[in-house]
């Protein structure tokens, strides 16, 4: 399939903070990437970047085969950007803000924003001002969708939203943008509403993607193992990627990526009284990543 | 230029049109209030031209980025499928076109009213002001996306025009100008300035880090320094290659004993009677800031 975008090593600092290292990763039409990482690593920062909001000190990003230099505007004709606070104009009008938004675009849809707008709460006539924070988003996506967009991306826009609002309207959206083969790159903390839409994930960690797999690949090759030993526990496992470990008396409990035949046949090696082991949520594989664990994986 | 985002700020940046036009009113019924008090009137048109529109330019420049700072939308408008340069440039057309019909305004309206049409035929600086009100529009809305503190660019904004004025003065050898046509340095001294702030403000604009202030600052005074040096440059060779190919004009005559010196606008020249030919002794009059105008760049008369 083809690339939308690849990302080539791209680095990024703040003075002597480095935020963003060798971050390398490709998109392909259609599917839906989520992006998880504690805060301050780096997510809103890869996203400026790619939106050339801010430059990268290192690295290039290629769109559609075409290095993107910063200050170029014609490849954000066809990519949507929502970021975490919405920042319209909020003096302006609903109605006035998507003309405004719209006039910025060559392949503005006016026909599919009324189909969308009409399913919306939202009232033309409305100060932006008066919105509340989950109309925004609303207006946000909006303006994104009408677009056309072939990759859009999400910086984190659903927290502090009601459950409903997350639960339905982002899974449908971006779910509808996804089937029309629209690429979409999802970053939040929202690790539940992630769960239901990813086809990939990355994981950013230290400023660089310490994962980068399918969903399915991460949830498959990903578990947690319990053992009880005849004895005193070892301080390690004789078991590649394990991503935390923890020890009391005779039992340890590890997270280990990629759970494969190798990994087994290391833990079958053991003497043991018992072995439990078991798939983990997003969220438990999420933690095993970023936590404390002795091992990281360079998924570059 | 943007279409839509001219219309934008003009939406934005109504209430000053609407705060110029309360002040032409209030202008108009203190002309009427004060019919008789010719001097109070003198001072009023005199100011009104000299620092009330100037002051209607900074403000309108100072404030060009203000909401973008105010709602965080420089993220917005950046994210757009706008080049920098466009958006800066449509904000500047918009806003210069605010401060045009401002001026135009009160070009039209000042004559009209009862007091003012008198003394406006006495006082006149229309020139000045529209030069003053533009130099300082561009200037405040060149520094305008450095800082969201709009008092700081308006302090910055009336101060810096003032030591720059001094410095190009000084270098570009103005004295053969201010000896003869003080006019064509003011205006020369406020399109050179105006237009290197313009400069360094649109070339930073477009290149720097947004999100980082030191930068934004730091990429500003980097290429202020650039275009000061070569609009200082560029603007010396103008003077010294203009100077040459002026027109031999005849200012006045010096004599000492049988020697005789005629001053003309490319220099002083001594008539040596037995060539019959002009020997020049010294290039224009120069001036320099606090010592003033020497005469023949300090080689004749001591």
């Amino acid at each position: 399939m083809s690339e939308l975008l690849k990302v080539a090593e791209l680095g990024k600092s703040f003075g002597r903070r480095r935020v963003l290292t060798d971050v390398s990763f490709a998109v392909e039409p259609g599917r839906v990437y989520g992006f998880l990482g504690r805060n301050g690593e780096g997510k809103t920062t890869l996203a400026r970047i790619l939106m050339g909001i801010i430059p990268a000190s290192r690295g290039e990003v290629l769109f559609k085969g075409k290095i993107v230099k910063f200050g170029d505007s014609e490849y954000k004709r066809e990519i949507g950007y929502i970021p975490e606070d919405p920042f319209f104009y909020g003096g302006m009008k609903v109605g006035e803000f998507l003309r405004f938004n719209g006039s910025f675009y060559p392949r503005w849809n006016t026909a599919r924003v009324r189909t969308f707008f009409e399913t919306l709460d939202l009232n033309p006539g409305a100060r932006i001002k008066t919105l509340s924070r989950g109309e925004k988003l609303q207006l946000g996506f909006v303006a994104a969708i009408g677009a056309a967009p072939d990759i859009l991306i999400l910086d984190d826009p659903t927290s502090g939203l009601d459950v409903p609002t997350r639960h339905d309207f982002l899974r449908n959206i971006i779910r509808d943008l996804a089937e029309r083969g629209t690429a979409v790159l999802f970053a939040t903390h929202m690790i539940h509403e992630l769960e239901r839409v990813a086809d990939h994930l990355f994981i950013l960690h230290g400023g660089r993607i310490i994962l980068n797999r399918s969903f399915e690949d991460v949830k498959a090759l990903t578990r947690r193992v319990r053992l009880w030993f005849d004895g005193e526990a070892p301080e390690k496992l004789p078991v590649e990627g394990v991503l935390s470990l923890h020890r009391e008396a005779g039992r340890l409990e590890a997270v280990v990526f990629p759970w494969n035949g190798a990994a087994e046949e290391g833990i079958r090696s053991l003497s043991l009284i018992r072995t439990e082991i078991e798939p983990l949520s997003l969220e438990e594989i999420f933690v095993g990543f970023v936590g404390s664990g002795p091992a990281r994986l360079d998924a570059k | 230029m943007n279409k839509q985002l001219i219309i934008k700020e003009w939406k934005e940046k109504f209430w000053v049109p609407v705060f110029a036009l309360a002040f032409l009113v209030l202008f108009a019924v203190a002309a009427l209030a004060f019919a008789g008090r010719r001097d109070f009137l003198d001072a009023l048109t005199g100011a009104i031209q000299l620092f009330f529109l100037p002051l209607i330019g900074i403000l309108l420049g100072a404030s060009a980025f203000s909401s973008e700072f105010k709602e965080g939308s420089w993220a917005y408008l950046f994210s757009r499928p706008l080049k920098k340069s466009m958006i800066w440039l449509s904000k500047a057309v918009a806003l210069a076109g605010l401060l045009a019909a401002i001026f135009l305004v009160y070009y039209i309206f000042l004559p009209l009213i009862p007091g003012f049409k008198e003394r406006l035929n006495e006082i006149q600086f229309w020139g000045i002001s529209a030069l003053l009100s533009f130099g300082l529009f561009f200037i405040s809305f060149s520094l305008s996306y450095l800082t969201e503190k709009q008092f700081l660019i308006v302090f910055f904004s009336m101060f810096i025009p003032a030591g720059l004025g001094l410095l190009f003065s000084s270098l570009l050898r103005v004295a053969y100008l201010l000896a003869r046509s003080p006019a064509i340095l003011i205006i020369l001294i406020g399109v050179l300035g105006s237009l290197v702030f313009m400069a360094a403000s649109l070339y930073a604009f477009c290149r720097t880090d947004f999100s980082q202030q030191k930068a934004k600052v730091f990429g500003f005074l980097k290429a202020f320094s650039l275009f000061l040096v070569l609009a200082v440059i560029l603007g010396s060779a103008v003077f010294t290659i203009g100077e040459r190919f002026q027109r031999l004009s005849f200012l006045h005559l010096e004599t000492d004993g049988h020697a005789v010196y005629p001053n003309t606008s490319r220099g002083i020249y001594r008539y040596d009677a037995d060539q019959d030919k002009l020997i020049k002794v010294s290039g224009a009059s120069k001036f320099s800031p606090g010592l003033g105008l020497s005469v023949g760049g300090g080689k004749l008369f001591g």
